[in-house]
């Protein structure tokens, strides 16, 4: 390390430092300090005659100087050549210039190519769909259910054991939190209609209050009777 | 002391003739481009022939250099000396040249190359005992025997790049690039005193043999 605010420089640090004192790169402040080293030390003046030996035979390359003209032209036809297929890339759409980036120039190529990704892609969406399916009715998702206009809304088709009195009625009403209208289809199945965005949370939690009463069998989202309701 | 040929040495005209030309290349000025080409050609090409050590792969990665500046000429940010920045490219594409070159060849590297049989002693100082052509020669000779970091710090050094410019080039610390030069050094120094040492003997054999002939 190279000690800038003392006055001189150790041995070590102007030997260091000597190839740039002697190419003139240093900093002045820091040359000179090399310099005033120099001047009396016998060492690094055989060092630095040494390296000025260095950089001569370096300079003194007998380089054959090419023809720059004709190296420069061959060059700038590269160049143009590749500004035309730039523009010609930019041109093309946007399915064209993928394929050319992943290298499948050929539309064989391209044939499989386009397959392996609707393939990626199907893969893509049966994962997420799998994933969503699979959301713990706990976790902090909350999905809203939205009935779109004209279509019949959302319900629920609960089947008891034995047909169920109007106390148990009343009783799973206050056990489900909400204020539901019982619609009577059979004397052991009826039909709760639920509230517009209704959260996906909320449609099992009702489920899980509802079975959790023996005469309760079953609770469905009933979606065979909207599409029913709805033709 | 060497004349100066530093590229960072006060010579502020030319770094910012650099800079205006760098900006019409980025804007595909085929004229700024040209001037650019010929102003760095000769020195590049300079600092990669010691690198790849074949003339027309030499010339080959230069084309190469200039053609990723035209490219990239937009995306230069200016953090650095636009020389740095083409020597940094240029740098960086001979190494991929020397390595591909070395998958095919299977060449030894550099350091393998070093056969020192001569003393390790700093202060030994061969060139007193040769001509100043014979040095050269020599010194030429044992720059190409250096590895190929040893070398290329060299090089920049002895084309009058500071030890700071050279890390941008090749892209590590301005200590490593200390370092590197010192062992550099040290190797050159061996590599001469080596080829001294073999030049000697063959001179001492040459005697022998002049000095038998005369005597049958």
């Amino acid at each position: 390390m190279v000690t800038q605010t003392s006055n001189q420089l150790s041995h070590e640090e102007a030997l260091e430092l000597l190839p740039w004192h002697v190419n003139s790169s240093l900093e002045r402040a820091l040359s000179e300090k090399v310099a005033r080293h120099v001047q009396h030390c016998s060492d690094c003046q055989q060092e630095s005659a040494f390296l000025t030996s260095t950089i001569v035979a370096v300079n003194s390359d007998e380089a054959v100087t090419p023809n720059l003209d004709s190296r420069f032209s061959s060059l700038i036809e590269r160049v143009r050549e590749h500004e035309q297929s730039a523009d010609g890339q930019s041109k093309r759409p946007i399915g064209q210039r993928v394929f050319a980036w992943l290298g499948l120039a050929q539309p064989r190529y391209q044939w499989a190519g386009a397959l392996a990704l609707g393939l990626v892609v199907g893969v893509a969406a049966i994962l997420v769909a799998l994933q969503s399916s699979n959301v713990d009715p706990d976790s902090r998702l909350i999905y809203e259910v939205h009935s779109s206009p004209g279509s019949a809304p959302l319900h629920l088709l609960v089947e008891f054991e034995q047909a169920p009195g109007e106390d148990l009625l009343a009783e799973l009403e206050r056990a489900a939190g909400q204020t539901i209208t019982w619609q009577k289809q059979t004397d052991t199945r009826y039909l709760i209609e639920l509230p517009d965005k209704t959260t996906v949370k909320t449609v099992a939690d009702i489920r899980s209050r509802l079975l959790s009463y023996d005469p309760v069998v079953e609770v469905v989202v009933d979606i065979a009777d909207d599409e029913a309701r709805s033709k | 002391m060497v004349p100066s040929r530093n590229p960072s040495d006060g010579n502020v005209r030319a770094g910012s003739d650099d800079r205006i030309l760098i900006s019409a290349v980025a804007t595909k000025s085929e004229a700024a481009f040209e001037r650019l080409y010929k102003r760095y050609y000769q020195r590049v090409l300079q600092f990669v022939g010691r690198l790849v050590r074949d003339r027309r792969l030499a010339e080959e990665v230069v084309d190469d250099s200039m053609f990723a500046v035209w490219k990239s000429a937009g995306r230069f940010e200016g953090r650095s000396e636009v020389s740095t920045w083409i020597f940094g490219i240029a740098y960086r594409r001979a190494l991929k040249t020397l390595d591909s070159n070395r998958r095919h060849t299977a060449l030894e590297s550099g350091d393998d190359r070093i056969a020192v049989t001569a003393s390790d002693d700093p202060r030994s100082n061969p060139e007193q005992a040769v001509t100043a052509a014979e040095l050269r020669h020599q010194i030429d000779d044992g720059i190409d025997q250096l590895s190929d970091d040893h070398r290329a710090v060299m090089m920049l050094t002895a084309m009058g790049y500071s030890y700071l410019e050279i890390a941008t080039i090749v892209d590590c610390p301005a200590n490593t690039i200390k370092t590197r030069m010192f062992y550099a050094r040290k190797n050159l120094r061996k590599i001469l005193s080596s080829q001294m040492t073999l030049a000697m003997t063959n001179k001492r054999h040459e005697t022998i043999w002049s000095h038998r002939h005369r005597i049958s």
